[in-house]
Parts: C-alpha cells; sequence; structure tokens
C-alpha cells in the first residue's frame, strides 16, 4: 500500500458535513489558501499507522524493531497502548460509520484500517506536517524546524535563552496582549538621562544571547534550552493519538510549546542576524545544514523521542490533535479572519468532544470544561484570542455547566457537538447573510466603496452586490471599490484576488455606462451617481472620447466597473473621491470603539475629514460589554522583524523560497544541477531581481544605482567563477525540479537600514497588529439586529445577553 | 533666445536629470543645482558692446531677467509640477530686481554722477545669489552647536524661533515622517541637551522611515519604527509632530512625502501640535487650485509586486509619491529666521518673491 494512499479518517473530522455550508466554506476556504491540509492528514494517518505498527508489537510481545528498542515497554504501558488503540479505532469506525455515504473514502478506510508502516520517517513526517510545513520543505535540522515553522509568521519575538529566566518571559508569553503603555515609560538610564524604553529594548538583550546558543543539527543537550524543542516535538507527535490517554501532561507539553514559540523565535531571529544566511522566513534552520530532513527522522534515537510512550502521564488532559492543528494554522498566519478564526477553533473543539471520554469518577459536565479550557489555553498560546472566540468559549462553558448530569456520555457529547453547530450557524454564518442583506440596500449606483484589509463580511458584501440585479430595477447598481492595503500583511492582495475571482472586472466607462459627462443624452436611463465627475475623472481618459456610443449594454454590465488597490498612505489621494467607506471589524466595544486591524483608525479620520460615511459591518457575536479606550493600554504585537524590509524580501517572496536548502558548498550544488544555464528558472530569477532592488521608488535609480552588488550587472549572478573570486558573499542555490540555480548575492540584506537592528543604538521596532476607532468616526454598524449607531451596542449586548 | 553652447548643454543636462529619470528627486537638490545653473546664466551673460554701453542698470538687470526667465521655462517643462524650481526661478529674478533697484538708489542718492558699471551690477547679484545658495546646504558635524540654529548650518540669519529647544522638552515623544535632512538636524541638534524619542513611521512604500530611523539611531537618539498604519494607535502617546516637507504652497499647505497627510491629521485628532521644518527656498507663491494637480505617480510595483502581476490586468494601481497635507492640519512653520503661523505665509512671500508677477511653468505669456 502506497503511504500516500491513507484518506483524512484519522483526523476525526467525520461530523463536519452535517454543518451549516457557509460555515463549510469558511474553513475551506482558510485551507485550500495552505494546501497543507491533505498533506496534514496524510501525516497525521501515517502517525496513526507508525503508532498502531508499534503497538502490534508491544502486544505481540516480540522484539520491537530496532528503532524501538531502546525503551522497553512496561506491562502497565502496554495496557495504556491497548486502550489507546481501542478508543482510535473505535474513533475510526465512528468516522467510517459517518462517511460511509462517501464511497471514495470507504475504500481507503479499509486500507487505513491495516496498519501497515513503510518508514520511521512516518511520524517524523506528521509532526512536521503538523507543524505547518510539508515534509520536501524542511531543510537541515528536523525537530528543530518542527516547531520553528509554525510560529514564525506571527510568532513573538521573545526569546528565553536561559531556564532560569524563563519564568519572567513567560509570563509575557502567557499574556499576548501585554500593555504597550509600558513600552514608553520613562525609566532612568545608567548615564542619567532619561529615556522611554520599549519592549524591544528586552528583545534586544535577550536576542544576543540567544545568539550565543549554538544551533548545530545534532546538539540537543538535556540541559539546552533547545531540550524543549525536542520536548515539543514530542508531544506534537503524541497529540497526533486521538483520544488516547498516553499524551504528556498537560503543563508540562504547555511549557514545551511556550518554549517551541521561544526558540522559533531565535531561530528566525538567527536568520535576521547572520549574514551568511539565506533569505527565508524561518523554515530554513541557520545551523550547519549536516542533517536533511529524511535522515533526521530515520535517526532511530530522534524516533523515538518522538513517540516515546514513557513520557507520558495518564491523568492529565492531552491538547487535540485537531486543535493543535487548529492553533498552529492561526499562529502561522494561514487563518486570519476572526470569523474565520472562531470558525474553526469552534470546529476543532467539536472534534476533541467528539473523541472524548469521561475519565472514571468524573462528572461530565465538571470535567468537560476543564478539558475544553485546555483546548483553549492551547489556541491562546498559539495567538490571542479574539473577542469573537472569547464571547463563544462563554457560550460554550454556560453550555457544557448545564449538561443534565442524568444524560449518559455519548447523548451529552451529541448534544454539545450539536449546540456548537447551532452556534456557528446562528451566531456567525447566518448572521453574516444578513449583514449582506442590509448591506446591500447601502450600495447605491455609482457608489466608490472604499474599504481596507481583509474583511471576509466586507468581502461577501461586496461580492453580493457585484451580482446582485436587485437595486435598480433589475439591473445591476454599479460601483467601483478602491482596496486599501497596509505593512506588513498586505492582505488586501488577497481580497483583491478573491474579488477578481468572484467575477470583478475592470470595466471601461463606456461599457459600465459612466460617460455621463460626454454625451448626457443617450445615458438617461439610468441614475446619475452622485460623485459621476470625479468619477469618470478617475476612470480610463482615453474612454471618454467614444461619445458617440450608445449605452445598451448597461443592462449586461455594471456590478462593479473597477478595483483600485492603494497602500495606506494614499488614501489622502483617493478619498475625495470616495462615496462610502466599509470597515470589517474584529470586535467592537461597549463605549462604540472599534477594535480593527491597525490602520482601520487611519481609514475613518480620513473619510471623515473628506466627509464620507463610514459604514462598519460586525455581526453581533463581536459585541462585548467590556470597554477600551485607546489602542495603547492592550494592543496584540507582531514580530518586529517583519518591518526588517528589502524590497521583495519578507513578504513579497512566496513561502517556496523558504524551504531551500542552504548549501555550504555552492560548486557542489551548482555542478549538480548542471552548472547555470542562462534564462532559465526564470520564475526564480524575477522574484530574486525584485528582491535585489533598492527602496528607491524610481526604477531608473534602482537599475543605475546597485550599491548592494559588487556586480555591476545586477544581483542576480549568473556567473558560475562569482563563487570563487568574493567568498564573503553567501551562496544560495534554489532548488527546483528542473535543478537551474541562481546564485544571489545576498548582501542586500546587510545594506538595509535596519538590518541589525537589535545591534544598531536605540533603535526600537514596534509592530502593532490593532488598533481602536473611535465611536464618533463610525457613522453606522451594519449588524444582523440591522443598521445600530455605535452609541446602540451597549444595549444589543445587554438585549441579547451576549 | 539662443544660449551659449555651454549654456546649452547644463541647462539640456538638468533638464534631463529632472525629467527623464527623475535622478534628482529631493527639494535640495532641485534647488541647488538650478540655482547653480542660473548663476552661471548671469555669469555668463554679455550685451553686444554698442548697446551694452548705453543700457542703465535697470535696463540692464531687466533684459538679465530676460534671459532668466527663458532658462525657467525650459526648466519647468522640464518637470512641470515641480514647485522647487518655480520657487528658485522666482526667487533669483526677484533678487535681480531688488538689487538692481538698491544700486539705482544709491547711485542718486549717495553718490550722484558715479555711473555704476553693469560689470558691477552682475557682481553684486552674484553675490546675492551666494548667500542665497547657502540655504541648500546642511553640514553634517556636529561641532556647530552654539550658533543656536536647528535649520540650515550656515544661514547666518539663524534667530530664537528656529531655536529646537524652544519646541521640545526633555523626555519627550515626537512623531516624525519622511526622511528630511532639516528634521533629522533639528533632532540632532535638540538632543545635545535633552533626551527625547522619536517614534517614525516606516513610510511604506518609500521606507524614507527607515533610513531617518538608522540615521537618528546612529546619533544616539532614542528611536522606534512603526508600520504606517499604526501612526493613530500611537499618537495618543506623542506629544509633537514634527515633520518635514517637499515644499510649501503659498496657502500654507504642504507638498510632503506621501503619508504626511496622515501623520498630520491624526495629530489633529489627538489635538497635538505640527511643526513643519522648512528652509525659506521651500515657500512657494503658487496656490493649489487642484491639490493633486503637484503630486507624481511613481511606479506601482512596491506596492503590488511583480508576484501579483497577474492581477495588474484586473485592476488600478495607484502609488502617489506626494502627500498634499492642508493648512489646517499645521500649527507652526519653522524656517531659518523662526516660526510662522500657515497664515502668515502670504506676507513671507511678499519678501522673497515678486508676487505679482510670479511665472510658473503655467502662465508663461
Amino acid at each position: 500500500m502506497p503511504n500516500n494512499s491513507s484518506t483524512p479518517a484519522a483526523d476525526n473530522k467525520a461530523p463536519k458535513e452535517t454543518l451549516a455550508t457557509p460555515a463549510n466554506d469558511e474553513v475551506k476556504e482558510t485551507r485550500a489558501k495552505s494546501e497543507l491540509t491533505e498533506k496534514e492528514l496524510k501525516a497525521l494517518a501515517k502517525a496513526e499507522r507508525a503508532r498502531q505498527f508499534k503497538e502490534k508489537f508491544a502486544k505481540e510481545g516480540g522484539p520491537p524493531p530496532a528503532k524501538f528498542q531502546k525503551k522497553k515497554l512496561t506491562k502497565q504501558e502496554r495496557r495504556e497502548l491497548q486502550a489507546a488503540n481501542e478508543q482510535a479505532k473505535s474513533a475510526a469506525s465512528n468516522n467510517k460509520s459517518q462517511q460511509q455515504d462517501n464511497a471514495s473514502n470507504s475504500a481507503n478506510q479499509q486500507q487505513q484500517q491495516d496498519p501497515l508502516p513503510k518508514s520511521s520517517a512516518a511520524a517524523a513526517a506528521a509532526a512536521t506536517a503538523v507543524a505547518g510545513q510539508p515534509t520536501n520543505r524542511m531543510p537541515g535540522n528536523t525537530t528543530a524546524s518542527v516547531s520553528a515553522t509554525s510560529i514564525n509568521k506571527r510568532g513573538p519575538a521573545i526569546i528565553p535563552t536561559q531556564p532560569d529566566k524563563r519564568l519572567s518571559i513567560f509570563k509575557h508569553l502567557n499574556e499576548p496582549r501585554f500593555p504597550v503603555s509600558s513600552l514608553f515609560e520613562n525609566t532612568t538610564h545608567p548615564d542619567g538621562s532619561n529615556a522611554p524604553i520599549t519592549a524591544s529594548t528586552d528583545v534586544a538583550t535577550s536576542n544576543s544571547n540567544a545568539l550565543l546558543i549554538d544551533t548545530s543539527g545534532k546538539a540537543l543537550k538535556p540541559t539546552h534550552p533547545s531540550d524543549g524543542v525536542l520536548a515539543s516535538a514530542q508531544a506534537v507527535a503524541q497529540g497526533l493519538q486521538p483520544g488516547s490517554n498516553l499524551l504528556s501532561s498537560i503543563d508540562r507539553s504547555m511549557q514545551q510549546l511556550e518554549l517551541s514559540t521561544s526558540t522559533s523565535g531565535r531561530h528566525h531571529h538567527l536568520n535576521v542576524e547572520d549574514s551568511q544566511t539565506a533569505p527565508s522566513s524561518g523554515a530554513s534552520t541557520p545551523g550547519k545544514p549536516t542533517t536533511t530532513a529524511t535522515t533526521a527522522a530515520a535517526d532511530p534515537a530522534l524516533m523515538t523521542a518522538f513517540i516515546d510512550p514513557t513520557t507520558s502521564a495518564p491523568n492529565e488532559i492531552p491538547v487535540h490533535p485537531s486543535v493543535i492543528t487548529t492553533g498552529l494554522k492561526i499562529a502561522a498566519g494561514n487563518i486570519v479572519s476572526s470569523d474565520a478564526r472562531t470558525i474553526a477553533m469552534l470546529q476543532s473543539l467539536i472534534d476533541a468532544i467528539t473523541d472524548y471520554h469521561v475519565p472514571p469518577q468524573q462528572i461530565i459536565n465538571r470535567h468537560l470544561i476543564k478539558y475544553i479550557q485546555v483546548q483553549t489555553k492551547y489556541l491562546e498560546q498559539q495567538r490571542p484570542l479574539t473577542v469573537g472566540m472569547n464571547n463563544a468559549m462563554r457560550w460554550l462553558s454556560e453550555k457544557v455547566s448545564k449538561i443534565e448530569v442524568t444524560l449518559d456520555e455519548k447523548e451529552a457529547k451529541l448534544e454539545m457537538v450539536q449546540n456548537i453547530r447551532d452556534y456557528i450557524k446562528e451566531r456567525i454564518t447566518a448572521p453574516r447573510d444578513l449583514i449582506v442583506e442590509y448591506g446591500l440596500k447601502k450600495i447605491q449606483d455609482g457608489d466608490v466603496i472604499l474599504t481596507y484589509g481583509g474583511s471576509s463580511t466586507v468581502k461577501h458584501l461586496l461580492i453580493a452586490a457585484h451580482k446582485s440585479k436587485a437595486n435598480l430595477g433589475g439591473k445591476r447598481v454599479r460601483f467601483r471599490v478602491i482596496v486599501v492595503d497596509s505593512r506588513p500583511h498586505w492582505e488586501g492582495r488577497e481580497f483583491v484576488r478573491s474579488l477578481i475571482e468572484a467575477g470583478f472586472t475592470k470595466q471601461t466607462t463606456k461599457e459600465a455606462g459612466l460617460d455621463v459627462d460626454t454625451n448626457d443624452d443617450e445615458d438617461i436611463d439610468f441614475v446619475e451617481p452622485p460623485i459621476s465627475t470625479t468619477f469618470n475623472n478617475n476612470s480610463n481618459k482615453s474612454e471618454d472620447q467614444d461619445s458617440s456610443s450608445s449605452s445598451s449594454s448597461v443592462g449586461s454590465s455594471g456590478g462593479c466597473t473597477g478595483i483600485t488597490y492603494i497602500s495606506i498612505n494614499a488614501l489622502g489621494y483617493v478619498m475625495r473621491d470616495v462615496s462610502k467607506v466599509l470597515l470589517g471589524a474584529e470586535a467592537f466595544f461597549a463605549n462604540g470603539t472599534l477594535l480593527g486591524k491597525a490602520g482601520t483608525a487611519l481609514v475613518a479620520l480620513s473619510a471623515q475629514t473628506y466627509r464620507v460615511p463610514v459604514i462598519a459591518v460586525c455581526p453581533t457575536h463581536k459585541f462585548t460589554s467590556t470597554i477600551r479606550l485607546d489602542s495603547v493600554v492592550d494592543n496584540e504585537l507582531g514580530n518586529p522583524d517583519q518591518l526588517v524590509w528589502t524590497p521583495g524580501y519578507s513578504d513579497n517572496i512566496p513561502s517556496e523560497q523558504t524551504g531551500t536548502t542552504r548549501q555550504l558548498n555552492p560548486t557542489s550544488s551548482l555542478s549538480s544541477s548542471g552548472g547555470i544555464v542562462e534564462g532559465v528558472n526564470f520564475e526564480g530569477n524575477k522574484k530574486w531581481a525584485y528582491h535585489s532592488m533598492d527602496y528607491s521608488p524610481f526604477a531608473s535609480d534602482r537599475y543605475s544605482s546597485q550599491p548592494h552588488t559588487n556586480n555591476s550587472s545586477g544581483a542576480i549572478s549568473l556567473d558560475n567563477n562569482s563563487n570563487t573570486t568574493n567568498e564573503n558573499i553567501s551562496k544560495k542555490s534554489v532548488n527546483s525540479k528542473s535543478a537551474p540555480s541562481v546564485s544571489l548575492k545576498n548582501s542586500s540584506r546587510n545594506n538595509h537600514p535596519l538590518a541589525k537592528w537589535r545591534e544598531a543604538g536605540p533603535l526600537k521596532l514596534l509592530n502593532l497588529v490593532q488598533d481602536l476607532t473611535p465611536a464618533k468616526l463610525i457613522s453606522v454598524i451594519i449588524t444582523d439586529v440591522g443598521l445600530i449607531p455605535t452609541t446602540s451596542i451597549p444595549v444589543v449586548v445587554r438585549e441579547y445577553s451576549i | 533666445m539662443q544660449l551659449e553652447r555651454s549654456l546649452e548643454s547644463n541647462l539640456g543636462n538638468l533638464v534631463a536629470q529632472i525629467k527623464r529619470s527623475r535622478q534628482i528627486t529631493e527639494a535640495k537638490d532641485i534647488g541647488r543645482e538650478a540655482t547653480k545653473l542660473l548663476r552661471l546664466v548671469i555669469k555668463k551673460y554679455k550685451v553686444d558692446n554698442d548697446e551694452g554701453e548705453a543700457l542703465s542698470v535697470d535696463e540692464y538687470a531687466e533684459k538679465l531677467v530676460e534671459k532668466i526667465r527663458y532658462v525657467g521655462e525650459r526648466l519647468f517643462r522640464a518637470q512641470p509640477t515641480e514647485l522647487i524650481l518655480i520657487n528658485v526661478v522666482n526667487r533669483v529674478i526677484h533678487m535681480i530686481r531688488e538689487e538692481s533697484k538698491q544700486l539705482q538708489k544709491n547711485k542718486y542718492q549717495d553718490e550722484p554722477g558715479v555711473e555704476v558699471a553693469n560689470a558691477d551690477v552682475k557682481e553684486i547679484i552674484d553675490d546675492a545669489l551666494k548667500e542665497f545658495t547657502y540655504e541648500f546646504e546642511i553640514d553634517d558635524d556636529d561641532d556647530d552647536v552654539d550658533d543656536g540654529s536647528g535649520m540650515a548650518g550656515n544661514f547666518s540669519g539663524a534667530s530664537d524661533g528656529s531655536d529646537p529647544y524652544k519646541y521640545i522638552h526633555s523626555n519627550e515623544v515626537i512623531m516624525t515622517c519622511g526622511c528630511s535632512k532639516t528634521v533629522e538636524k533639528f533632532f540632532r541638534r535638540a538632543a545635545k541637551k535633552r533626551p527625547f524619542s522619536v517614534i517614525i513611521p516606516e513610510g511604506a512604500p518609500f521606507y524614507h522611515g527607515h533610513k531617518m530611523a538608522k540615521s537618528l539611531s546612529n546619533h544616539g537618539i532614542e528611536v522606534a519604527v512603526v508600520p504606517d498604519s499604526a501612526v493613530f494607535a500611537l499618537m495618543s502617546q506623542v506629544n509633537k509632530v514634527i515633520i518635514g516637507t517637499h515644499t510649501v504652497m503659498a496657502n500654507g499647505a504642504l507638498v510632503a512625502p506621501s503619508g504626511s497627510q496622515l501623520v498630520a491629521s491624526a495629530a489633529k485628532f489627538h489635538s497635538i501640535p505640527v511643526v513643519v521644518c522648512a528652509e525659506l527656498y521651500k515657500f512657494s507663491p503658487i496656490f493649489p487650485f487642484y491639490e493633486k494637480s503637484f503630486n507624481i505617480l511613481v511606479s506601482p510595483d512596491s506596492i503590488l509586486p511583480y508576484k501579483d502581476g497577474d492581477l495588474a490586468s484586473h485592476i488600478d494601481v495607484i502609488n502617489p509619491y506626494y502627500d498634499y497635507v492642508a493648512p489646517e492640519l499645521i500649527d507652526v512653520f519653522v524656517d531659518q529666521t523662526g516660526g510662522h503661523p500657515p497664515s502668515y505665509l502670504y506676507r513671507l512671500l511678499q519678501e522673497s518673491y515678486d508676487t505679482k508677477n510670479i511665472i510658473s511653468a503655467g502662465n508663461n505669456q
């Protein structure tokens, strides 16, 4: 049986198909982004098989294979394994019964039933996949990168370096929304001057310590801080066994995960600091790349470490693998929007509850709450929970506490699962449809709608408006969309992409029937947009000459007539032409302030300056009765290294680039790839060319001045000999299937003004993730209970007991 | 009108630098180069001998002005939205007229009967221009603290009003934006005596803020770089906003690096004073009747990278280089001579320009 023929069965997602479809869409959407899921699921299945295989040996009492010989199983452990296996089997058969309508799956199910481990790499591969990276992207030291890859995109940059420092640093990690205000408190410096320090000061000091850590592949000494990485890898690997009691103690795994978080920060940091390090977002380990992914996985000692059952304590509550998967995806930035995160959390909890068993001598509603709390705590450590998630959790624990004791376990679990599904449907997906319905009435013909970031509700509304024919007597309303985007995540690009995929196109003014300036007589059959002159001003000027054309196509065209994409700095340039601003929200507080992606307040402010109405869309499940006054007291801090920028570097180089292997000996890679052929690997060529550009806005400057390279022809060295001429230049080979190599002079990293910022004097980077928009900047909120002013939020919260 | 061959090549060179590749974009560089060229024009200027002897001083000056005007129009055509060119040409013309008027006055009052040679007129004008060029120089050495000027180092008329200590208090948090040499100098002077910290938005997609942060931190000033989107969130922690600008329009509005408007309006919302550091040559006699008219749109590749090129055929990408900052968002302008409120600028302009006869890209003959 080929390894990759296994199915998602082991993921225990079986009950999913009964969910409301929009919710499913939401999750699918987010998953499709990363194409990791498929691999993850396979990996999970592999892990399952490996475990069963191991357990088979344990059962038969035969000699375990060499790789398992290190630890002999005691009787009790065997019993535990057996119990775990039965649980897993029952879970699997549960899945099976629920998936029987899926014919193609059931065949695979059969295969999945008989455990046939193919390679010892299976479990390691599983761990890798859960950590958010497929195996083939994993260079260097496997154990380290397993955990490193997961957090890098959003991981906090706080790095514990010595075990005794852990507590104080973890305190920060445990409250990830630690107050920013402390950043600017005045402290007396040793030199007597009073200068504010920021959080990054601490980061800088701890990081410089972190630099001292040896990162070579196998150096995982017991007392070494990177020990935590191994341990967390263990935790992840063990977490792959659904419902088993073998998982290690939750406290311990929490600690380990914290460690792994921080260790990943270390890796990231090293990438920044090390001038020799090839560009990567953290997937490539900057250690000695002597061990490849496969060899590391095949190492028997490591293998044992991954699935060593002796580390587990049966009385502790495990984190469910589905929750781990979700948490890592959230941490990696694969699930971004607050609605999607809430739905993903609830669905992983459905999985967790399905696999839940009440331990003997426990009452379900008491113990289940603890169980759920453990899951939530894990998620919170990956990224702070949104208000919507917190609301859902509060609702859920209330529901759990009200479980009738008379119900037997199975019934209670079914009821809870049904409750959660209802919550997703009633509070998240159905409200969104309502909001779209209300919002459609606010989009009029000729509108220029400005939106910021990548709100999913706004996206649904705009797509519905594009397709709707209701508003204009059977004709589609015509509107233009301006998408404002900002650093460092550029979420607007994905937003624009999804709009285009939904059929938004660039229409000429003629096609859109909007050339009102030029010949009014023929165009009187639609309501003249209030801002038609500015509209035309911004539209394609060349079309204005086609005044004689008729507007017969108005009925068939319409919808969105064009998308304009700007960075947030250009707000003032476009705002005069805007007729409405649509903002998504992460939460609304009782005093009417909007919690949104950083920059939302600037958009609202700019709109107010130009007297443009600001419409916020927010389902009521994201309302909260708490109050916040400003964005500094309580905010989420992003990774400061995201601000260290070389054009095309940190956010433009796609993740494929991160998986490239660093070669110590570039010559060998060149020869193995058959040398460099001019013009080959055009794709990579472009990317790197982009990367090498100076940050002058004018292209000519970039090409004329190439201060970063010794090679006057540009940053891309297509010259085989260049590595011999300049040894200081770090080399990087992009390994692809066609095996061309682009060697890159990576020195531009150091020429960036903020490179080595941690060493550069009193220089701090502060990457705020959210901001608060004051209530007075918001004209109206579209919610599922109707259109309300910001002052009505406490009323809604109270009346609907949110 | 004909120019000498060497002048023609100099002019052509500058036009090409401004126009084709925008090799020089900074206000200071453009101003310095344009002034250099105009000084050359004056130096090379000759009237025909038979005619020249007969000319009076003001007739001579007017002929010189004609020449400058011709060169100026050629420059404007290279980059019609470049206000610095307009400022420099008008300023030079104004200086020629002022000097010739002064000479006339002296001639009749002090030493009646003594003829002023036209060659002397050239010399006197050139001296005035030389002083003007000092405005474009900012020295980098830190030793000249005691002259009190926070602005252009060599400018002699430094006054109390441009003293950075009058604007920055100890332990304040200042927000700035862009990468202005003037502001940098201002901060460095202030940092001599007072500790304070600076928040700098990075200024995506041009990232002027990164450079500014680097150079300030090199001089030991506490700096925090934040994304542009966090400007509003952090504004409540800021005591003052001190920014530079590309030019200042006659109504007190700024044509400043893109992103400045966000900073200024966020400051206004939080009632935080906005100080604009600008040398005198940046004050333009032109009124903005359409706020986009002095902006430039540059290549969008910095906000929509090549790998997202498939989107490019479906959307418009706008990437303006400058921002229009309305005068009501600004509290005070600081130049070499001191601080001025925006409403006072029109009066200030009358001293630098012949405000009734402004030549610009649009209105020449």
